[in-house]
């Protein structure tokens, strides 16, 4: 084992110094002559030192190794997954210049492919790559980068195109509104200036040529002479010819004449009825016992009992006194059959009108109106208009809406009949209305209105003479169920409670055996009385109330059920692009129609989002040059 | 009864010509409480209005003797379009007339793909026969009558070939088939190959906007993507069906769609190739063909459930769907170049064209045509969540099998949920959270 040792020993000494003597020669190969610090004359140093040879020298072995690996040859799919991963990457940078086009894109309200340009000369040649490296593929490439360059030039100038646009727009207005002045004066300034613009040309030509300039005007004028086209052609002469003047006054001077016509015919009718019947004395002898009566019940009245109200009273006084001195006055007056006087008193009357509260200007007008017409058209008549006028007129003043009714409540329907008898057909007339204006209820007004205008004949009011009362207990009715308060308010609570009870939810049927448990042992439940039903039904009912909008309004209703038919215009449920109702309702803010925009405006919002157009291809999307070249 | 005499005045009582009256309006909405209302029923009839007008199909192209296999339009010229059929003949088409210009009996076998150069002056062409031909198309034209026309060049390939695809901007095509060959004009051989697998790949597409980049779709289930520069394919995903068909879009040259026999299509980002980033669903059997609008908004996509639809880029649900009572299996779809037609190359021999907006006018339309349809478009787009709109919008009426297969479908994906659900609930903290879908339809992805 010794010497075997001692062999070993030998040899890796031996070894060692092969391998020291290797490496020293392997070091003195890279060394330079030129550079003092090279390897071999640190490892001098070190074998200077003897003992730190060995640490380089595994040092230098582990590098060895290293080397070795490095050079190994690789399997297939190793080499191949390496090649992916390299051209991966390659990938993935080449990529990344798409991105802020693609991001563009994505963003931007709408993109345009219309503006693309339609024919492209390509870049692949008829034949092949080769044309490309030949002169006249690059100069059409040229040519092509000219052709864009000045494109987007014109781009550029498009805004000071539009300026001038605009300018010439402008101009063409402003001449238009010159070719319109239709003042002489100006038209015979400017014809001035033209005929000594065409002096001055004829002065330049020669005698002959002036000759011939003339002879082509008096032509021209001639030919005007003959066809006449000028003045056949134009719009308001062909007009004038077909409809004797424009059209549009024609049509409104018909309209105006048959108006005329109409409000003629119904007077006329209007006559026709009355004059039948009519005579001027008889007239005039009604007149004066109607107001002989008027005087006979304004005394019986003043005797009444007073009324609570102080004030109700005084007015009904003063109203009463009125009626008397005018009635007295008129009465003075027909009899002795002046009338002058009584013209004089219409303008008494409309100064009292525009002192009243009721309607006076509007009365006053109407009044003025119907004198001045029937002055001029009915000069006979005229008297006896006014007369019913003026009585109709004191009796507006002497019965007040509040007093009439409070009149009608108070007293008695036999008194009232008794009443009515007495009364005469004008004064029923003008009574009812009075109650119905100062109530100012519409529809009984207008319906009583009908009944006063249409049935109020002659024969009619004879009629009327008879029972006077019918009409008039008709409209009663109507109002004593306005006035009836409680019955108003009873009502009215039983309508809230019956929209209560719909609220209510529908009752489970009571049948017998059902929703119960069924066997021996079990006790029967009793079934709920009609009290109790009734009794849980009101608490039920009590308990919808306080939670009803109108619990403490005793005279409202607030209907809290929701509308059906506004359900279309909403949306169930957020859709997900939203993230809130808010942002959502954003959508519908604007309305998009020409109606409730400016047409700009409208056209912008209404653009949609990609525009194409038929027969322009759309190429593939292209890196712009400047970038190309970065890359 | 009051009566007023009212002032007015006459609109012809003008100065001027040019005194035009302007009519001020007040856009205070408090002004106009009705707004909102008649906004509403407009869009409400435009919807209508659009449903009665409604008119997508403008006619067949019919000549093929056998089933269409593969179609497409010119990119460089709207009018023209060329198609395969399955008994190897190529035709070339021009659309407004619809009559062939030129007929060739190109291939023994049935024709694989055919392909438009950028500038439309080449043609490519496939073949089952294994061979690729390259035509040139003014060529072709002057010579229409001869059906037995030679190609420019004819280039033979070693293995079965796929479908085949034209480079955008070099002189350069590419062929699917066992191996993925990239091929120059000038030179016989391929000048790339790529094989990554056993299977082969049945689709190839260069990528419009960059021409280094290709994607493919495998029979092993996988989709993968390439770089000519680099030797080999970039990564590779595989999905639990196979797909048949891929399409780039022109203007996002990042995203990609595939039609898969899972009868979904799926928009892949090819930096994040691992997970699809959007599912389109509607179909009801495998997607044959899948071709994007030039404007990258809407893609169109035949399946062989006998029906077009037209998907938006970004939505999970078609917008349109087109079928014909004599409409077979859809082999092949293809937009136009302007984005306005679609058209589609089916089993029954026929080539149709359809409109992409169903309801467009087709001709001049003057421009107060155009704001009006811009103006209903609009409120559509405004009111497009109210159920009621919603509803019409969202009708079409369909052929009995596809709706009995929608429901049938619906029914077993409703069933499968409350299976799911149950089990979930009876064994509580057994099962863990289901993946989300696109994580479903994913196998693995290889780097």
């Amino acid at each position: 084992m010794g010497k075997l040792n001692k062999e070993q020993r030998l040899e890796k000494q031996l070894a060692k110094k092969i391998e020291k003597q290797d490496v020293y020669q392997q070091i003195k190969l890279q060394e330079t002559q030129e550079d003092d610090f090279n390897v071999a004359n640190l490892i001098q140093t070190l074998e200077d030192q003897g003992q730190q040879i060995d640490s380089v020298k595994t040092q230098y072995l582990r590098v060895q190794e290293k080397a070795r690996i490095v050079q190994e040859p690789e399997t297939q799919a190793e080499r191949d997954q390496q090649e992916r991963k390299v051209a991966a990457t390659v990938m993935k940078q080449d990529i990344k210049k798409w991105l802020p086009i693609v991001k563009k894109n994505r963003e931007s309200e709408r993109i345009d492919f219309t503006k693309q340009r339609n024919v492209q000369i390509s870049k692949i040649s008829d034949t092949s790559n080769a044309l490309l490296n030949n002169h006249l593929g690059v100069k059409l490439q040229n040519a092509m980068e000219e052709v864009e360059k000045v494109e987007q030039k014109q781009e550029l100038n498009g805004q000071s195109n539009q300026q001038k646009s605009n300018l010439q727009f402008y101009n063409d207005l402003k001449m238009k509104k010159i070719s319109s002045i239709k003042s002489k004066i100006y038209k015979q300034i400017k014809k001035k200036k033209g005929n000594k613009e065409k002096l001055k040309l004829m002065a330049q030509l020669t005698p002959a040529e002036r000759r011939q300039e003339i002879e082509k005007l008096r032509l021209s004028r001639a030919k005007e002479r003959i066809t006449l086209r000028h003045s056949t052609k134009n719009k308001f002469v062909s007009q004038l010819l077909r409809f004797g003047g424009d059209k549009k006054s024609l049509k409104q001077q018909q309209s105006f004449l048959n108006n005329i016509k109409h409000q003629l015919l119904a007077k006329a009718q209007l006559n026709e009825l009355e004059d039948g019947e009519f005579d001027e004395e008889n007239f005039r002898e009604q007149a004066i016992s109607q107001l002989e009566q008027e005087l006979q019940d304004i005394e019986k009245r003043e005797k009444e009992k007073q009324n609570n109200f102080g004030f109700l009273d005084k007015q009904k006084k003063q109203d009463l006194q009125q009626s008397k001195s005018i009635a007295q006055k008129l009465l003075t007056m027909l009899k002795s059959g002046n009338d002058d006087a009584i013209q004089l008193d219409e303008s008494d009357n409309q100064e009292q009108n525009s002192d009243d509260n009721y309607e006076p200007n509007v009365n006053g007008d109407k009044d003025k109106s119907n004198i001045n017409i029937e002055n001029n058209e009915f000069n006979g008549r005229a008297n006896f208009v006014n007369e019913t006028k003026q009585l109709t007129e004191t009796q507006k003043k002497r019965i007040d809406a509040k007093t009439s009714l409070s009149n009608y409540l108070n007293q008695e329907p036999e008194k009232l009949q008794q009443q009515n008898k007495q009364e005469k057909q004008l004064t029923i007339q003008d009574e009812k209305k009075q109650l119905i204006e100062g109530l100012n209820i519409k529809n009984i007004k207008q319906k009583y209105e009908k009944q006063v205008n249409q049935k109020l004949t002659n024969q009619d009011l004879k009629k009327l003479q008879s029972d006077p009362d019918e009409l008039l207990q008709q409209n009663l009715a109507n109002f004593n169920l306005v006035l009836d308060e409680d019955e108003n308010e009873n009502a009215f609570i039983d309508e809230k409670i019956k929209d209560m009870e719909e609220e209510l939810p529908p009752e489970p049927a009571n049948t017998k055996g059902w929703g119960s448990w069924a066997g021996f042992g079990i006790k029967e439940k009793k079934p709920l009385t009609q009290e109790q039903i009734l009794q849980n039904k009101i608490k039920k009912i009590r308990e919808i109330q306080k939670k009803r909008q109108d619990a403490k309004l005793d005279n409202v209703i607030i209907s809290e059920k929701r509308d059906v038919k506004f359900s279309k215009y909403l949306v169930p449920k957020l859709p997900s692009e939203f993230t809130n109702s808010e942002q959502f309702d954003q959508l519908h803010t604007l309305p998009l129609g020409p109606e409730w925009n400016s047409l700009t405006s409208h056209s912008a919002l209404t653009q949609p989002q990609i525009i194409t157009k038929a027969g322009v291809v759309i190429n593939p999307v292209k890196i712009p040059q400047q970038i190309n070249k970065l890359i | 009864m009051v009566k007023f005499n009212t002032i007015c005045r006459s609109g012809q009582e003008r100065s001027t010509n040019a005194d035009i009256t302007k009519v001020y309006r007040n856009p205070n909405p408090k002004v106009h409480p009705l707004a909102h209302a008649r906004e509403y029923q407009r869009a409400l009839v435009a919807t209508k209005v659009e449903k009665i007008y409604a008119q997508p199909f403008l006619g067949a192209l019919n000549g093929h003797s056998d089933g269409v296999s593969c179609i497409e339009a010119c990119r460089f010229n709207l009018s023209k379009l060329v198609s395969g059929s399955y008994d190897g003949e190529i035709r070339i088409w021009d659309i407004p007339s619809r009559r062939t210009l030129v007929q060739l009996n190109a291939h023994q076998q049935m024709v694989k793909g055919v392909s438009f150069s950028r500038d439309g002056m080449r043609i490519v062409s496939s073949g089952e026969d294994k061979t690729i031909n390259l035509y040139d198309f003014p060529q072709l034209l002057e010579q229409s009558n001869n059906t037995f026309q030679d190609p420019l060049m004819r280039y033979l390939s070693k293995g079965t070939l796929g479908n085949v695809d034209h480079n955008y901007q070099l002189s350069q095509f590419a062929t699917a088939g066992q191996v993925v060959q990239v091929w120059d004009y000038e030179r016989p051989k391929p000048i790339m190959k790529f094989q990554w697998g056993v299977d082969s790949v049945s689709c190839v597409r260069y990528s419009p906007a960059d021409s280094n980049l290709i994607c493919g779709t495998s029979m092993d289930r996988c989709v993968i993507l390439y770089d000519v520069r680099a030797e080999s394919a970039i990564h590779k995903v595989a999905m639990l069906n196979k797909s048949q068909c891929l399409a780039w879009n022109p203007i996002e040259p990042l995203n990609i769609v595939i039609g898969n026999d899972d009868s979904n299509c799926y928009t892949y980002d090819i930096r994040k190739i691992e997970l699809p980033t959007m599912i389109h669903k509607d179909h009801i059997s495998a997607v044959m063909s899948v071709a994007f609008s030039s404007s990258g908004r809407e893609f169109v996509s035949g399946s062989f459930d006998r029906t077009i639809r037209i998907f938006p880029f970004n939505k999970g649900f078609s917008r349109e769907v087109y079928h014909g009572q004599r409409m077979q299996q859809v082999n092949s779809v293809s937009f136009s170049g302007d984005a306005q037609f679609v058209y589609s190359g089916s089993n029954d021999m026929n080539i149709r064209i359809w409109k992409v907006n169903a309801s467009q006018k087709v001709g001049i339309i003057n421009q107060r045509e155009t704001n009006a349809t811009n103006y209903r478009q609009a409120l559509k787009e405004k009111f497009k969540y109210n159920p009621e709109i919603k509803r019409i919008a969202k009708h079409r009426h369909l052929p009995k099998y596809l709706m009995n297969k929608k429901k049938q479908r619906q029914e077993m994906k409703e069933s499968k949920n409350r299976k799911q659900r149950n089990a979930e609930l009876n064994n509580p903290g057994q099962y863990e959270a289901p993946k989300p879908e696109k994580q479903q339809r994913i196998e693995q992805f290889i780097q």
